[in-house]
């Protein structure tokens, strides 16, 4: 199979990983306790406001059913809304999530983990602006520095690779796959 | 208030150096502009943190007797309900109905001649409802009864005269209406002033102070403790000189063509609890609501992400949302002079998508 040799600062090759991501300081996490309902709100958001891409994070969070249920979009909003287990999720295009559900720290984190791995493929990748979706496949051109034959193009790159070539089902199974953690490492660098 | 700080940044009522003394000219030409504002003589204003502070000087500065009462209403603000809380003394609520209407006959039925004070809301902070306050006072002054009346929703979006009201006392802050937080007004009448003792005695509150006694100054200074909030009082009588110049009536109007457009749109709109009179009654700036299935912050979470700005929770009246509504808490949106028409469509526009999103 040729897969593209992606360079190095292309979002695909960072990878995504939350915990690592709040210690570097690029993403924020915070917490309130607004009046009337006593419960604690968990908000994560990337330190550098982003535009995600709103049809591919749509797409995503459709083929993600069942871990996300009752997935509701709204474009003018630019708002996915859903349960992830017992946390009511909204997730904005700005890459804010907003986690609620009489959850402790560690609770929310364990649902935001999943949603921004689930969502990453709509994250903006900094080199070609475009949707990490579109760098994992080469599609975006910009973040391609050639192909190769049987090369490697990660286990999460290969999840995104496989929302494309693969048939609906394969891509929703990777989509579980990959939003579980269960697939690890990063594309090789370029 | 910059001009303050750059160019007479000083105390006031103390010195005889210039820059206190134009520091002293400007704090109380602030204070004659408050009053204007209101139907007031200057010395029925005392300059507060706040309106909960203004609210709190009139309970904690009267002298209580036991046996007496004080009527109030569900209406309240908790800052014009916890006050009068007071070691005997009995507090009696008057319910509105379902809307948030008071019916003064309710008043009359509550006020006896042990009641020291009536205390209620000009208009609701919730519901936009505003209250009977004329009836009101003539029921307090019947039984000689004070009429603290929360003006901290009316007084900055429509003409209020002390005098009409027939007040007592009125309370409002500065941050409601277009000045800077941290000062608030307490306009009382002012042999009823004269009767208050100050919050916070110490600096500026007295005439004379031997190792045994003193003597307080007579209102506003002698119930204005220590240095008091200069530069906020001096960019609260510009902001009432700014609203003056536009003309309290037109606000007046300006906010009731709008918030009956944001009423007939939410009223429009299924899978929303919409709290207070309805659109063709004369009411505040103030829509409260609540989004079927969800939680008012959260409504107010996507609103914000769509650019809509607007308050949620119990907005510091919880026996009012538990007690009336039947919620912990709702959204409220407010109006003022700067929201335009575009504003309002784009809000009703926005509630709509959330009310699709549930």
């Amino acid at each position: 199979m040729e897969l593209p040799r992606l360079r190095g600062d292309c979002l695909v090759s960072r990878g995504m990983e939350l915990p690592e991501l709040l210690s570097l300081g690029r993403f924020l996490l915070r917490d309130s306790r607004p009046c009337a309902t006593g419960e604690t709100i968990w908000e994560m958001e990337p330190a550098e406001p982003l535009q995600l891409d709103f049809p591919t994070l749509c797409a995503l969070f459709e083929l993600s059913r069942p871990l996300s249920t009752e997935p509701r979009y709204s474009a003018t909003l630019g708002v996915v809304r859903c349960w992830w287990g017992k946390g009511r999720v909204t997730l904005f295009r700005n890459g804010k999530i907003r986690i609620q559900g009489h959850l402790d720290r560690e609770e929310a984190l364990r649902i935001a983990g999943p949603v921004y791995r689930l969502a990453w493929g709509a994250f903006p990748c900094g080199v070609c602006g475009g949707p990490s979706l579109r760098c994992a496949s080469g599609e975006c051109g910009a973040c391609v520095e050639g192909w190769e034959e049987g090369g490697e193009a990660g286990e999460e790159g290969e999840v995104l690779l496989s929302l494309l070539e693969g048939g609906k089902e394969e891509a929703s199974r990777a989509l579980r796959r990959l939003a579980r953690g269960e697939v690890r490492g990063r594309t090789r660098r370029g | 208030m910059l001009e303050f700080y750059r160019e007479y940044r000083a105390n006031v009522e103390r010195g005889v150096h210039r820059l206190s003394v134009r520091a002293t000219e400007e704090f109380e030409a602030a204070r004659r502009e408050v009053a204007g504002l209101i139907g007031a003589s200057a010395g029925e204003i005392v300059f507060t943190k706040n309106t909960t502070e203004a609210l709190s000087l009139v309970a904690a500065g009267r002298e209580w007797r036991k046996g007496e009462n004080v009527v109030t209403t569900l209406l309240e603000h908790h800052s014009n309900l916890l006050p009068w809380r007071r070691p005997g003394v009995e507090v009696r609520v008057v319910r509105p109905d379902r809307e948030g209407r008071l019916d003064p006959g309710e008043f009359e039925r509550a006020v006896d001649d042990r009641t020291a004070v009536v205390a209620l809301t000009h208009l609701s902070n919730v519901l936009g409802t505003l209250s009977p306050v004329e009836e009101v006072a003539e029921v307090a002054s019947e039984h000689g009864a004070w009429l603290v009346v929360d003006g901290a929703q009316s007084v900055p979006h429509r003409e209020v005269d002390v005098r009409k009201l027939g007040c007592t006392f009125l309370a409002f802050s500065g941050h409601k209406m277009l000045g800077p937080t941290g000062i608030g007004v307490l306009y009382g009448r002012r042999e009823e002033l004269e009767r208050l003792s100050p919050l916070c005695p110490g600096g500026g509150t007295v005439r004379e102070v031997t190792s045994g006694g003193h003597e307080f100054l007579e209102p506003p200074a002698g119930l204005e403790g220590g240095t008091p909030p200069i530069a906020e009082a001096v960019g609260l009588g510009e902001a009432v000189r700014y609203l003056r110049r536009v003309g309290l009536e037109n606000i007046r109007r300006h906010e009731e063509a709008l918030t009956r457009r944001m009423l007939e749109g939410l009223w429009g709109l299924k899978g929303l609890e919409v709290y207070g009179p309805p659109p063709e009654e004369e009411r505040g700036g103030i829509v409260s609501f609540n989004v079927e299935g969800m939680d008012p912050h959260e409504v107010a979470s996507l609103l914000d992400a769509s650019g809509v700005l607007v308050r949620s929770g119990h907005h510091c009246a919880m026996p009012l949302h538990l007690e009336l509504l039947g919620r912990p808490g709702s959204v409220r949106a407010s109006l003022y002079l700067y929201n335009t028409a575009e504003e309002v469509e784009r809000f009703l526009e926005a509630v709509g998508e959330i009310v699709r999103l549930r």
